[in-house]
């Protein structure tokens, strides 16, 4: 690791002592301390509660009407480490590359990698981001992974310090190598059981003159148990094959990937293998009327096979309606993957969020995807702290907001998975970093008001008519058109960009509409209570001139 | 007016077509009752108007006027002909990869870490009365991966399921002009001709004897054990008789030459793959035991498959050699059954003659011969009904049963038969007629 120490570096702050007083606490996900202080002394948090004396040392951060969280971790990240470049041709024997570029190197330590400066570092941080396990980016064996703090180094601090634990891990990925072996998965886990075999045998040997070598060195520890095995994979199949290759090798993975993880629901139960799932999800699909009625078969359990029945186009020669068929057959697989970690947290497999393969900027709304498929709000949290506090064995140093943790919290402007909330400040080791509420990417806040036109789909029929919202967030009030009557809306509720609305018609009674705005788009569905649920869509017409 | 909504969930009937969704999991055995159809039992003859009983995924009874116990589905089969669920001995059908080529020896890399329980061609090969296939490494290579021969029980995503339990490790070797292009002419490293090639399997096998040798005393004197090598214990397995080699090959010497070098190591079980010139060197292959899996009429692909014949297949058999036609190809193993037929314009062969080169032989060739192959009392029910004689071009397949559980069921045929739908893949481009041919898959990832 480079030295950080540079006229830019910023000075220590004049006192590391500080108090965030009046706040709502978030000591840990489902507890909640309103008007509490939370104490910070020197990187740690030294007390939290309702009845705290803030020193004489302390600067007093005034947090009333804000919300506090413990900082969140980050399980599984590439933020830091430079993206790999795509090797060159190897001119020579294919079969006998360097170990280097057949992605064998699991000597490779990550501290040695780790660049603070990277704008993914900043990214994550002000997602509230305070700590990582970071790990090399590319190789079959891809290295060790450390967790380190999401910060720059101080002025006449070395970057070491940036380090909370030291290797914790070592990284596999079914990598092919380009044009050199193993280039294919199968020959990446044939090279993984060789390795992991000669390491063993290595240690029984035990012999005193061994040659040095630096892959079997490296392994050493995984196969001795001394350290953790994290299996990154693509896919649900990729999955298979590294559970089986694990057990196969007698290590246990905490297994990174797998964006529906469904189909190795029970696998994973079987075996107890904690999950990091990714903060990324597939894009959202646009779909036209016939694609929204594709639903998910009711007999489709969490576990069984992922799959569309009972949708027949009228003949093979109606282009469209095919179309109209796979495009709403893809929308409900985005809907598998938006719904995984609710998934996994119904079956009770342990899982924390990571962050290596997603956009920072899509964090929120992604989370926001997630929980509106069910993933609960606590559990969400708890997969951004707490989860992956223990699934990296540093529970009792981070994870909560307590007297003896690190002093890693983020400070918003009410509760996190809102659209409208704000992070204010991320605290990390004791060190604050403000975040530029007007430099933030704000999406525009949603507005409601106008006159929608909307349709309901009803199997084989569309109902038509239109909506008329006035008034602002907090006191919205309409009217909705159908069939020639005119009929008042009752709760009418916009919060972030989630519209809700009650209207009653006759002859089905309450109907209760629920779904999201985006732009002049409204995308959602109409639930009649003994009737079900219905794709609704609206669009917000033009204002007349 | 009425009331809409009541109207409309009244229409929302569900149809009634077999969705993967519905399938059991790949560790179920079916019990059904099949009645009254032809049976070719392909190694006992033809019976007309019979019934067979399969329990817990295996055949139980075959006879007339077979009661089902209560609980057992009876299927009834009347005008029906029913044959052992067919066999191909050559696939890459559902594999995530198929060529580690960047080596002349790769024998430590596993198909089965590269199986696809998703692959639609599963279900397509069922439709086609296809149960099992030897999903085999590429031939880029003078010593290629471990082959895996599955069972198609669609419906399992893990990939585990479709294994074929207890069947012998297989490997895939590969002779003349594929190895000799990707290493030789590609690489500039040996193999460039088919004297190279033989060189590669002497001193492979020459190592693997050493290899072994040094692990065994170590073994023997209870010392610390030397380093693994995974190449080496699969060619060692080899010479050891654990492991049975298939290889590609076209030409009559280079089949030959693998025969003087297996006699040299006292290897006894192989298979030649393709093996279009086989027909010239029958009498060698029937005194070696060797077998042969071969096309019904498929040549001219490239310079060393010119000399072929499409009596090919009858010549093998009539000397005595244990033959299979086989697809190496996601389409053509769909109609096998027609492959077969071939045979009969082609050379003669009888009915039974016909069925084993796509039953009993290439289950004799994969060692699944005691479980799979012909309809016998004892063994796995996997089992094809086709709605007129196999061998007739009008026969088209009804249903396919693996371990008696019905995969294929064309009365159930529902549109959309994947089994996942990658959120992450585009939604596919919808057209009238699919345009341009696969490529080699024998030579896939090179």
């Amino acid at each position: 690791m480079a030295q950080g120490v540079s006229g830019d570096t910023p000075l220590r702050p004049a006192t590391r002592v500080f108090s965030l007083t009046n706040a709502r606490v978030v000591v840990e996900p489902g507890r909640v301390l309103d008007r509490a202080t939370v104490l910070v002394r020197d990187g740690r948090i030294e007390a939290v509660g309702t009845r705290i004396e803030v020193p004489f040392d302390a600067e007093i951060i005034e947090a009333d009407s804000f919300t506090v969280y413990a900082g969140f971790i980050d399980a599984l990240s590439v933020a830091g480490i430079a993206e790999p470049e795509s090797p060159d041709r190897y001119e020579g024997d294919p079969g006998d590359a360097p170990r280097e570029r057949a992605g064998i190197t699991p000597d490779r330590d990550v501290r040695a990698l780790f660049n603070p400066s990277d704008a993914r570092v900043k990214a994550l941080r002000d997602a509230g981001f305070t700590l990582a396990h970071v790990v090399p980016r590319d190789g079959l064996w891809s290295g060790q992974g450390a967790l380190l703090s999401l910060r720059t180094a101080g002025r006449y601090e070395s970057l070491g310090s940036l380090v909370v634990r030291g290797p914790i891990s070592t990284v596999a990925r079914i990598d092919g190598a380009s044009g050199v072996y193993p280039a294919t998965p199968m020959g990446v886990l044939a090279v993984m059981r060789q390795s992991i075999e000669n390491a063993r045998r290595r240690q029984a040997r035990g012999a005193d003159r061994e040659a040095f070598d630096p892959v079997l060195d490296a392994l050493d520890p995984l196969v001795r148990g001394d350290r953790g095995f994290v299996f990154v994979v693509g896919g649900w199949l990729d999955g298979f094959r590294a559970l089986r290759a694990s057990s196969e090798m007698g290590l246990r993975p905490i297994l990174a990937g797998v964006p529906d993880v469904a189909p190795l629901l029970d696998r994973l139960r079987d075996r107890d293998t904690p999950v990091v799932t990714s903060l990324a999800l597939p894009d959202t699909v646009k779909a036209d009327s016939m694609a929204l009625a594709v639903r998910p078969p009711p007999s489709a359990t969490p576990g069984g096979v992922s799959f569309v029945s009972d949708r027949r186009t009228v003949s093979y020669r109606d282009l469209d309606a095919e179309r109209s068929t796979q495009t709403g057959i893809r929308r409900v697989s985005v809907q598998r993957a938006e719904a995984s970690p609710s998934v996994l947290a119904a079956a009770r497999v342990p899982f924390a969020f990571g962050t290596f393969d997603v956009k920072p900027a899509d964090i929120r709304n992604n989370l926001r995807r997630m929980i509106a498929a069910g993933l609960s709000p606590d559990d969400a949290l708890a997969a951004l702290t707490t989860a992956p506090a223990a699934m990296l064995g540093v529970e009792a140093l981070v994870g909560t907001v307590e007297p003896g943790r690190l002093a890693n919290l983020v400070v918003t402007t009410g509760d996190y998975f809102a659209d409208s909330t704000q992070i204010r400040m991320v605290i990390v080791d004791g060190v604050r970093f403000e975040i530029d509420a007007a430099a933030k990417p704000s999406s525009s806040p949603a507005i409601a008001a106008g006159t929608w036109t909307f349709s309901v789909e009803t199997p084989g029929e569309t109902r038509t008519g239109s909506f008329t919202l006035t008034g602002e967030p907090g006191s919205l009030s309409g009217t909705l058109t159908e069939g020639g009557a005119t009929r008042p809306l009752t709760g009418v509720v916009l919060d972030g960009a989630t519209l809700t609305f009650t209207y009653t018609n006759p002859e089905v009674g309450d109907v209760l509409v629920a779904g999201t705005l985006s732009g002049d788009e409204f995308e959602g569905t109409a639930t009649v209570a003994s009737f079900g649920s219905f794709p609704f869509t609206a669009t917000r017409q033009p204002e007349a001139r | 007016m009425k009331p809409l909504f009541v109207l409309l969930a009244a229409l929302a009937v569900p149809v009634l077509a077999q969705t993967p969704s519905s399938l059991p999991p790949a560790s179920t055995r079916g019990d059904v009752l099949i009645r009254n159809a032809t049976v070719h039992t392909v190694t006992r003859g033809t019976l007309e108007s019979t019934d067979v009983l399969v329990r817990d995924g295996r055949i139980a009874e075959i006879g007339t006027g077979l009661r089902a116990p209560s609980g057992v589905t009876i299927v009834d089969a009347t005008g029906q002909h029913l044959m052992p669920g067919i066999i191909d001995a050559h696939s890459h059908l559902a594999l995530s990869s198929v060529n580690e080529a960047t080596n002349p020896i790769v024998a430590e890399v596993q198909m089965r870490d590269s199986v696809d329980p998703a692959d639609i061609g599963i279900y397509r090969a069922l439709a086609g009365g296809v149960t099992t296939a030897h999903l085999m490494h590429g031939s880029a290579n003078p010593v290629g991966g471990e082959n895996e021969t599955i069972k198609f029980r669609w419906g399992s995503l893990d990939p585990d399921g479709l294994l074929f339990e207890g069947a012998p490790r297989t490997l895939k070797f590969a002779l003349g002009e594929n190895p000799t292009r990707v290493h030789g002419q590609g690489r500039g490293i040996r193999p460039s001709t088919r004297m190279g090639i033989e060189q590669v399997y002497r001193e492979a096998f020459t190592e693997a004897r050493l290899y072994r040798q040094r692990q065994d005393a170590a073994r023997a004197a209870r010392q610390p054990l030397p380093p693994y090598d995974r190449r080496m214990e699969t060619l060692a397995d080899i010479l050891a008789g654990d492991v049975l080699v298939h290889c590609h090959s076209y030409r009559a010497d280079e089949i030959l030459m693998l025969l003087d070098v297996f006699r040299d190591f006292g290897i006894e079980r192989i298979t030649f793959q393709h093996a279009n010139e086989a027909f010239k060197v029958a009498p060698e292959l029937a005194a070696f035991g060797a077998g042969a899996s071969v096309f019904s009429d498929w040549w001219s692909y490239k310079f060393e498959v010119y000399y072929s014949t499409a009596f090919n297949a009858s010549i093998l058999t009539r000397n005595g050699v244990r033959t299979s036609l086989n697809s190496d190809d996601d389409g053509m193993i769909r109609t096998l059954y027609h492959e077969a037929a071939k045979t009969q314009r082609y050379g003669d062969l009888t009915d039974d003659e016909a069925l084993a080169l796509i039953t009993i032989n290439p289950a004799w060739q994969l060692g699944i011969d005691d479980r799979v192959g012909s309809i016998e009392v004892g063994k796995d029910a996997d089992l094809a009904l086709f709605t007129a004689h196999p061998l007739s071009v009008y026969t088209r397949v009804s249903m396919t049963f693996v371990d008696g559980i019905a995969r294929f069921d064309a009365a159930r045929d529902g549109d959309d038969q994947r089994l996942y739908v990658d959120p992450s893949e585009d939604v596919p481009n919808v057209r009238l007629h699919a345009n341009g041919l696969q490529g080699d898959a024998c030579l896939r990832d090179v």
